[in-house]
């Protein structure tokens, strides 16, 4: 599936960088990046921005990933973009809480080109 | 051999703390081969102070309390940074040099609760943070220091968890 605007929400620049490098080398080298540092900085993105797919951490400041990715799920707009958490899994919520508020994959850091071609079942 | 295996196993504690050393053992090697593509291995204790500037440390609240702290030199952070970055270090700022340390120590931790405690163990801890000053650390008793040479660099890694 193509995904041609892709959202990272990750307080570190440098996660951000290894995300956006990893996705490129599974394939997704056409896709438009944006970013956003925390998740309510990722809200105010999607107001009046469209994307494809978000790739979120969960521990980030100010808004954190699970409280992101909940609102998201209740807002009609957004409730349908598919979501990969990207985390460490410092957090107080679990793989199976994160799969019923519809996450669609979640992959552990640190992040390989191998890892996002399993989760996301692109063969290149 | 045969006595010091028996002993191990009739030990709980001795045993959490063989376990202790081969989680934070493979979870710093995983972490910058995977990150860094940097080959670490563990030493024996490093009989030499390890020069570093600042401390970067990051505190955890489940499932057990615990701390893990980075002594980096600056050989070994320029190693990091220029690795993952692809970049010479005079080229990066500041920022990105901090951010690029405390992302290394997030992904380790991460690692090493994984490794410890298992993948479905419920984790919590904080954000990464940067220390300029070690009393925090040195001062408490409790932390167990592991040594490692990162490609000819020495580092130490410095954790209290749980009952060590």
């Amino acid at each position: 599936m193509a995904y041609k605007k892709i959202l990272i929400v990750d307080d570190s620049a440098t996660a951000r960088m290894i995300i956006k490098r990893c996705f490129e080398i599974a394939g997704f080298h056409d896709s438009q990046y944006h970013e956003a540092e925390d998740g309510l900085k990722a809200v105010s993105f999607l107001k009046t921005n469209s994307v494809d797919l978000i790739l979120s951490d969960l521990k980030m400041p100010k808004m954190d990933g699970n409280t992101f990715i909940r609102k998201l799920k209740m807002t009609e707009g957004t409730k349908n973009i598919p979501v990969v958490v990207i985390s460490s899994m410092g957090g107080d919520i679990t793989e199976t809480q994160l799969q019923e508020v519809g996450v669609k994959a979640i992959i552990r850091k640190p992040l390989s080109p191998e890892k996002v071609v399993h989760a996301l079942g692109v063969k290149k | 051999m045969k006595n010091k295996k028996l002993k191990n196993k009739a030990d709980p504690k001795l045993k959490s703390e063989f376990q202790l050393r081969r989680a934070v053992g493979s979870s710093v090697v995983k972490t910058l081969s995977d990150m860094a593509f940097i080959d670490a291995v563990e030493m024996p204790d490093h009989g030499e102070q390890i020069v570093f500037s600042h401390v970067i440390h990051i505190d955890i609240y489940e499932p057990e309390k615990g701390e893990i702290a980075l002594f980096l030199p600056s050989e070994c952070k320029k190693l990091i940074i220029e690795n993952i970055y692809g970049e010479d270090w005079s080229t990066l700022h500041a920022t990105e040099i901090d951010d690029c340390l405390l992302e290394i120590l997030n992904v380790l931790t991460g690692n090493f609760l994984n490794e410890y405690c298992g993948k479905d163990a419920r984790h919590n801890i904080s954000l990464p943070e940067l220390l300029f000053d070690d009393a925090k650390i040195s001062g408490n008793n409790g932390f167990v220091d592991f040594y490692f040479d990162a490609e000819g660099i020495p580092f130490r890694v410095s954790i209290c968890f749980g009952n060590h």
